[in-house]
Parts: C-alpha cells; structure tokens; sequence
C-alpha cells in the first residue's frame, strides 16, 4: 500500500504561505506568503529517480529528492501575496495579492537587459543572500546556489496588471501560455492576453458569480477556463468563436455525500509486514479517533444546509474531469460529456474526504495506467490538516476502449491510497502541488504549504519504511 | 319580568334580536371599519413610496449608465480622430472596438417603463423604473407586490440586474485597455456632493446629501438614505 513520506522540510515563511507550485521547466518550487515575500527552492532528483514501472511508486528505502531554499524575492505587493503560478515556458511566474494586483516576474538574465517595459513597478533591488541563523532545515545551504544548477538569478518585476477592485484570490496559466487568468472577491474573472514584450491585454472581464471567486484553474489543453465562489456554482467559460468570452455553464453541487470507502483488497491478501503498517495508517490517517468522534457527538453541530463554497478546482490530466472541493471537505467529480469545447458537465460523483473545507487539489499523471482505466493521482487538502491522495480510474470496457458514449454519464471510482494527519500540525494547509515534469520523473513528488508558514515536500512510496 | 330574549318572536323580538346583534358585533364592526380604513390609507402611501423609490434608483441607475455611455462615445471620438490620422495602433483598435460594443449593450437598455399589465405584478424591478408616469393600473399598490421580477417575461423584458453587470463589466474592459481606472462609486455630482452616502466630509455636506435620504414620506422610510440600498 503508497504512503506519504516527508522528504524535506525547507526553512520557509514566518507567517501563513498560501500556495506553492512547482516550475514546470526547471528544478524549481515557488511559495508564497502573507509576508509579501516569494520564496524559491531548488531541488535535484536522485539520478534513479525514473521509476522502473510507469504506474509503480517509488520504494521509501530509495534515494529522495533533495530540496532547499535559494532565493527570497522581496516583492513590492502591499499585501498578502495570495497566489502564485508558473507559466508553461518556466520563465515567467504570476503573483496575485491581496492589493488587488497581479505582478508578472521574470528572471534578470546575466546581462541584466531583462524587459524594462511599461508599466514596470517594483523594480526588484538585489539583496544579499539572507542568512538566517537558526536553520532547521534538512539542508542548511540557505542563499547559495542549487546544487549542480545553474544559478538562481535575481527575478524582476516586469509588469503589474492591476484592474480589481479588491482582493486578487487566483491567477492561472493557460495551457499554452498565451493567457492569464486572476479572480477576485469582487466577483470578477479577469482574462489577460500575453502580448510581446511583456505586455498584458486585458480581453474579458466576467462578472457573473454574485459573489468572491475563490478559485480557477485552466483547462490542461484546451481553453477553457473554470471558476469556483462562494456562490456555491462553477462557472465554465470560454472563448466563443463568436466573438466574446462567456460562460457555456453554470455548474451547481447537488450529488449527496457518500462515503469513503478505504480498499481493503490489498492488506487482506498475503499481507507483508510493511502493508499491514501501511493501511493501518491509512486508516488511523482517515477515520476519526476515539477523541475526535467523542469531541464530534459532543459539540453535537448539525450539518449545514445551506450552500456550500467550491474552494478549489483540479482538473485531470486527460482533460474530461474536473474535481472541485467544498466547504463541508466533500470532494465531487464532474465528467464532461462530449467533445467540443462547450461540451456541458455533469456531476458524476462526491466523496467524503475531509472533516473541514478542501481548500486545495491537484490532479496528476500516476498511479494506475492509463491503460488501465488509471485518470491519475489526486491530492486533497485543507483545514483538518490531512493530506489525502486518491487513485482515480474509470472502469474499462472489454475492448479496451473507454466504457462510456458521450451521452451516457461517466462512472469514476476514487479510493484513497495514502494519507497524512496533521501534516504540518494544527495548521490548515493552504495548497498543494504535484510535481509534473514532461520527463515524467520524480512521479508522486508533492509539495504543500500551510496557515503556520511551512513548506513541505512529500512523495508517495510504495511501500511504508 | 323574565322575559327571556331568546325566545322572543314577532316584530318585537326581531327587533331585540338585532338589538343584540349590534351590541354583540360592535367589535367585528369597528375592526373592519379599522381594518378598511387602514389598508386604503396604506395603498395610497404604498404607491407614493413605491414611487418615490422608483425615481431614487432610476436616478442612480441612469447616472452610471450615463457616465458610462459619456465616457465611451468620448473615447470613440477621441480613438476614431486618432484612427483616420493614420495613426491608430492595435492597442486604441481594441479599446474601440470595447467602447463601441459598450455604447451597444448601453443602448438596450430600457429608458421607460413598461405598462404593468393589470394581473401580472412585478413586470419592472425598481432598478428599471423610469419617471414615474402613473400606469393604467395604479391602484394596484406597488408594496403589496411580492412576486420576484423573472429574469424573462416575454421577449420584450431583458434582465436588468444580468445587462446592468455586464454593462460594468465591458467598461472595466474598456478602462483596462485604456489604461485608465475606472471611477468606482456613482457620480460626485455638480455640488461636488460624493456618491454612495458613504463618505462624510462633514456636517455641510451631510446637509446638501438630503437629496439620498426620504424626508417627506411617512413610516418605515423615513431618515432612511435609500442610496444604502443599492441593488
């Protein structure tokens, strides 16, 4: 049975991070804080880091990845910096903040003629390498360059997109890179064209949520943008060849909890010493303990009727799924039903997952073959302090091909491999990221950050150590 | 004498029986007289204050759409002379192209109000009421409707609260691809008074504010600033 294993616990931020996000080109991760601060990370995959079988986990006994801080971008954000995102190229990293702006960084090249473009606020002065004494982190390197890498050069500030009224929440890439998009608590979805030279196009505001815009994530090839709110809905918007950005759906929960359900097939059969451990603290991970249910029957809160926030998004990596997390820590899937690109969604499943909001999922390449039926590895997060990933796979008819025509309604299943409690203490954590390199290695590698600064790595092994 | 009245028959008894049934009934009586008095009184305010709102978010309405609209037919001008001098750039075709799809959307916008039909209430939310011209069914008091307003009645209604957001939304556009930021709040008006009842500059200025606030009606509206009560 996978486990998460903690491989490395970098010094990061003194006060809450928000998101985390790994570049999807380079050997770097990125966080960011209300410290108004974005720190970078280095990291170096064992050279055995390809794993022997596509869908097999890596063994806890082999080598691990190695991370440690190399940079603290000082931003000019007035405010918490709420979001962070990686464009596809790896070159250019979008900041959202509390301060209603979006900064746009790029690195300085050696020659220092990185874009002076309009608009260019916060200009980034280097600093010396901050030398914190106190370190506790697994490599004390704190400032110097990556190991083996080439150096981690000063980021610049290239661009600042302001137009929101109040707080920034999200910024995402497009698949290709040629879009942003950032979402606000003032109920608008703003939709942003790269044009050269670092400059920013402002070609769709959507103010159709009535009210904040918790979260949005692109669709992984096609542009389709999906936003999430306190409203409880899921806007699907996209471009109309028609002319004008709109949204095709309005996707509103309405499937009832059901429960997790734990697969027990692999502890009950010839179990191995290190399956046993492993699923037992799968369960102890997932169900509650005998002072949990007590504090539960005694605070004795009824369950809430109202409509619940969609807090965050994920979409599969083939692109038919999306997965969204509410309020009350449910998590529901919903399928796409055609191929265009206005295809409608319906709502094929929702599970159990956690005991407050899933404030954050990532969705990637993993697990079980594709072939197989496998859609991939799931991370679920948020206030209860777990971190939960789930095995995704459709059911596959005996042909091989997919089991379901367009029109009938996709069936899922979702299981739970492997499960963390209190990953980083009392702290609800904010974000997690998947890492998703187009080598395909350091599969099951995650990263999450939390309410109490931390940033933490983890991979998924297949067995417990 | 023990006459008993419940026994009493002929024209005498008949008399003593409604005797009685004034005297029994003297308390139905002046309820309903209350009760008739009171609902006509409160049709007759109700229509008043249904109307004096109506004209309130009329005003407030109008004077964003209106900004909205002064500020894209300059932009057109401005970015159109710019255009026929040859010396348009692709960003001022953007933002023309926003501006004149803005003017567009502005121009469905209703400037009057439907007739309500006699059956049907809530044909117009009071964001879409124009003057106030007394409509054909003005008995119908206009706090007594309850039924929400349908995004679509019928092929003439758009939806108001729908066109107002996304009338915002191209003008946010607009101002993006202008570089310029939007003015937030509804209009500083001629007296420099500020908009939204908001900000109080100081007591003089609360003072001239009176046009937000309903003095002259009587009842739950009153002392009320009805710019509090935007939709």
């Amino acid at each position: 049975m996978p486990q998460l294993q903690l491989i490395a616990s970098p010094q990061s931020h003194a006060e809450p991070a928000w998101a985390v996000a790994f570049n999807p080109k380079r050997n770097l991760l990125a966080s960011c804080s209300t410290d108004k601060t974005v720190r970078l990370y280095s990291y170096s995959l064992p050279s055995s880091s390809k794993p022997v079988h596509q869908h097999a986990f890596p063994s806890a006994s082999s080598d691990k990845p190695v991370i440690h801080h190399v940079k603290t971008i000082e931003t000019e954000h007035k405010r918490t910096i709420r979001s962070l995102a990686w464009a596809p190229s790896g070159k250019t990293l979008a900041t959202g903040s509390f301060d209603s702006t979006v900064a746009i960084w790029e690195e300085l090249d050696g020659d220092g003629d990185e874009g002076e473009e309009e608009g260019q606020e916060g200009v980034y002065k280097p600093k010396a390498p901050t030398k914190v004494s106190g370190d506790v982190d697994m490599d004390d390197d704190d400032g110097d360059e990556g190991q083996g890498e080439r150096d981690v050069k000063e980021w610049e500030c290239v661009t600042t997109l302001e137009g929101h009224e109040s707080e920034c929440k999200t910024v995402g890439w497009s698949a290709d890179g040629a879009l942003l998009a950032s979402c606000s608590r003032d109920k608008s979805v703003w939709v942003w064209e790269v044009q050269p030279d670092s400059d920013f196009e402002c070609i769709a505001v959507l103010m159709e949520h009535s009210q904040d815009v918790k979260n949005l994530s692109w669709h992984p090839h096609e542009e389709i943008l999906a936003s999430a709110s306190y409203d409880s809905h899921i806007h699907m918007q996209w471009d109309d060849p028609d002319g004008d950005w709109c949204i095709f759906q309005k996707l509103h929960p309405k499937l009832p909890l059901s429960q997790i359900n734990i697969p027990r097939s692999d502890a009950a059969a010839s179990p191995s010493q290190g399956q046993i451990s492993a699923y037992n603290s799968l369960v102890t991970a997932l169900l509650p303990t005998p002072e949990e249910r007590e504090a539960e029957t005694y605070l004795n809160v009824p369950p809430l009727l109202e409509d619940e926030t969609v807090w965050s998004l994920a979409w599969s990596p083939c692109g038919r799924f999306l997965a969204s997390g509410g309020d009350l820590g449910g998590i529901r899937i919903w399928a796409r039903t055609g191929n265009n690109p206005d295809s409608p969604f319906v709502e094929i499943a929702h599970t159990a997952a956690h005991s407050r909001s899933c404030f954050t999922l990532a969705w990637a390449q993993g697990g079980t073959l594709l072939a197989a039926g496998g859609l991939g590895i799931l991370a679920s997060a948020g206030a209860d302090g777990k971190i939960i990933v789930w095995q995704i796979t459709t059911p596959v008819s005996a042909d091989g091909a997919e089991a379901d025509a367009p029109s009938k309604k996709p069936k899922v299943s979702i299981a739970p491999i492997a499960a963390i409690r209190e990953a980083h203490g009392v702290a609800d954590v904010n974000c997690v990221s998947w890492l998703q390199r187009e080598d395909g290695g350091g599969q099951g590698v995650l990263a999450s950050c939390a309410d109490d600064g931390s940033v933490k790595v983890w991979r998924v092994v297949a067995d417990a150590e | 004498m023990d006459i008993d009245a419940s026994y009493s028959f002929g024209r005498r008894g008949e008399e003593m029986e409604d005797v009685w049934d004034e005297t029994l009934n003297l308390e139905t009586k002046f309820y309903q007289e209350g009760y008739a008095d009171g609902h006509a009184h409160g049709q007759l305010h109700g229509l008043y204050e249904g109307r004096e709102l109506g004209q309130e978010k009329a005003w407030e309405v109008w004077e964003e759409v209106g900004y909205m609209e002064g500020f894209a037919l300059f932009w057109v001008d401005m970015l159109a002379a710019g255009e026929d001098a040859g010396k348009g750039r692709s960003k001022d075709a953007r933002a023309i192209s926003h501006a004149r799809q803005l003017l567009a959307l502005i121009e469905t916008f209703p400037t009057t109000n439907p007739t309500t039909a006699p059956a049907t209430s809530a044909t117009a939310t009071s964001a879409s009421a124009a003057p106030a011209t007394p409509s054909s069914s003005s008995d119908q008091a206009p706090s007594s409707e309850s039924a929400p307003a349908l995004p679509d009645q019928g092929d003439t209604e758009p939806d108001l609260i729908l066109l107002l957001s996304s009338i915002r939304a191209r003008y946010k556009l607009l101002c993006s691809s202008l570089g310029v930021r939007p003015r937030l709040l509804a209009a500083a008006g001629k007296d420099g008074s500020s908009g939204a009842g908001v900000e109080n500059d100081g007591d003089v200025q609360v003072v001239v504010q009176t046009e937000g606030v309903v003095q002259e009606i009587e009842g739950p509206m009153k002392g009320v600033d009805t710019r509090m009560l935007r939709y």
